[in-house]
């Protein structure tokens, strides 16, 4: 008795507004496809603008270093690649230590009485950092050629230290001296970061460089 | 009636519902077709192809500047023999002889003679100065003065460790 009127209550209020269960419908459809579609349409839009803002930054980098490196000129880095290479040598290299040595101490008027030096091995595979070759120096002459001859060498190509000075009388010196170079070391270039251009200092350093090679000419 | 503008304010929600629905859809499936992606891609490909061109050019470059890099450590870290030498000696007057001088591993040792006493002095007291107002010598040892028999000259001899 209980059931039939439920029922029949049921019955009455789908006659009521059966008319709104079309627009209901529709609208629980379009609420489910929003959630389902919409929103990870507007996640693929928003991932894709980031991903055209990085692409945009990335090839304005690309541009940039093509314009920066277009814009260097062949001979000024040939020039720079030689000095620099003469200073510091990519290998060991004793012709031109000897070169150097005979060089400053004809410059100089100072006599060699004798020298020693080990290289070692001229190119080294396995390690990539300076490797000094260290030389004793014997030496003839007054103080201030053997003062002259130390300038000679330390400002000199390849690069060199002296690391001690004997110095005996007046006339003659031991002195010990290490002779730089540095294997090649393959440069690293990505091409969608920033190319490092050469700073206040690197161009400082390169006119030093032209300066001393000027010099001991 | 009021039931009649109820269901007629739903069919309109309804339909509202379904254009923003399908017309946001169709908008943002234009948005995510637009060809400005493969477009930057393609120019992203032709720089670098450009640039691959300049290979050898980027190498020696960045050569440089490594060089550049080493060989400013290089001399940052060089010790200033030459200066060192050249200030010490500044020191000697000029009737005292220099009879050895050595620099090795910061350590100094100096053997200077003279007929004058004073004038050892002089330069004991101009390198003394140097130590006091830390220029190259941190540490210095007296290790003494003599004079030989039957010769007018003297001899000083100084040890000492540099800066």
């Amino acid at each position: 008795m209980k059931k039939d009127t439920v029922n029949q209550k049921i019955k009455l209020l789908y006659f009521q507004y059966r008319d709104f269960l079309f627009p209901c419908f529709i609208m629980l459809i379009c609420i489910v496809l929003f959630t389902v579609v919409v929103i990870p349409q507007i996640q693929e839009v928003i991932s894709l603008e980031n991903q055209l803002a990085a692409n945009r930054d990335k090839l304005e980098i690309l541009q940039k270093n093509f314009q920066q490196i277009t814009g260097l000129d062949d001979q000024t880095v040939n020039n720079d690649f030689t000095l620099t290479t003469t200073a510091l040598p990519l290998q060991r290299d004793p012709v031109a230590i000897l070169n150097t040595i005979s060089h400053a101490a004809n410059l100089t008027n100072i006599s060699l009485k004798d020298y020693n030096f080990e290289v070692g091995k001229v190119t080294s595979k396995t390690t990539t950092s300076v490797q000094p070759v260290q030389l004793n120096l014997f030496v003839k002459g007054d103080l201030g050629n053997i003062q002259k001859f130390v300038h000679q060498l330390l400002n000199g190509f390849p690069l060199a230290s002296v690391d001690t000075i004997d110095i005996t009388g007046t006339a003659s010196a031991k002195l010990q001296v290490a002779f730089y170079s540095q294997p090649f070391v393959s440069p690293s270039f990505d091409a969608k970061e920033p190319l490092q251009l050469l700073n206040t200092n690197d161009n400082a350093m390169l006119n030093q460089l032209t300066a001393w090679k000027t010099s001991s000419q | 009636m009021q039931q009649e503008r109820t269901l007629q304010l739903f069919k309109r929600i309804a339909m509202g519902f379904l254009l923003v629905t399908s017309g946001s859809s169709l908008l943002l499936f234009i948005l995510t077709l637009s060809p400005a992606l493969p477009s930057l891609k393609q120019q992203e490909n032709n720089v670098m192809t450009n640039l691959s061109f300049t290979q050898g050019k980027v190498a020696k470059y960045l050569l440089v500047k490594n060089r550049l890099t080493l060989i400013t450590g290089i001399l940052k870290n060089r010790y200033p023999l030459e200066s060192v030498v050249a200030t010490l000696l500044q020191q000697i007057p000029d009737d005292v002889s220099l009879n050895a001088l050595s620099v090795s591993n910061k350590t100094l040792s100096m053997n200077l003679s003279s007929d004058s006493v004073l004038s050892l002095n002089t330069a004991l007291n101009n390198i003394t100065a140097l130590m006091n107002n830390n220029k190259i010598i941190k540490k210095m040892v007296l290790q003494g003065i003599s004079a030989n028999q039957g010769s007018t000259s003297y001899v000083l001899t100084i040890k000492g460790d540099l800066l």
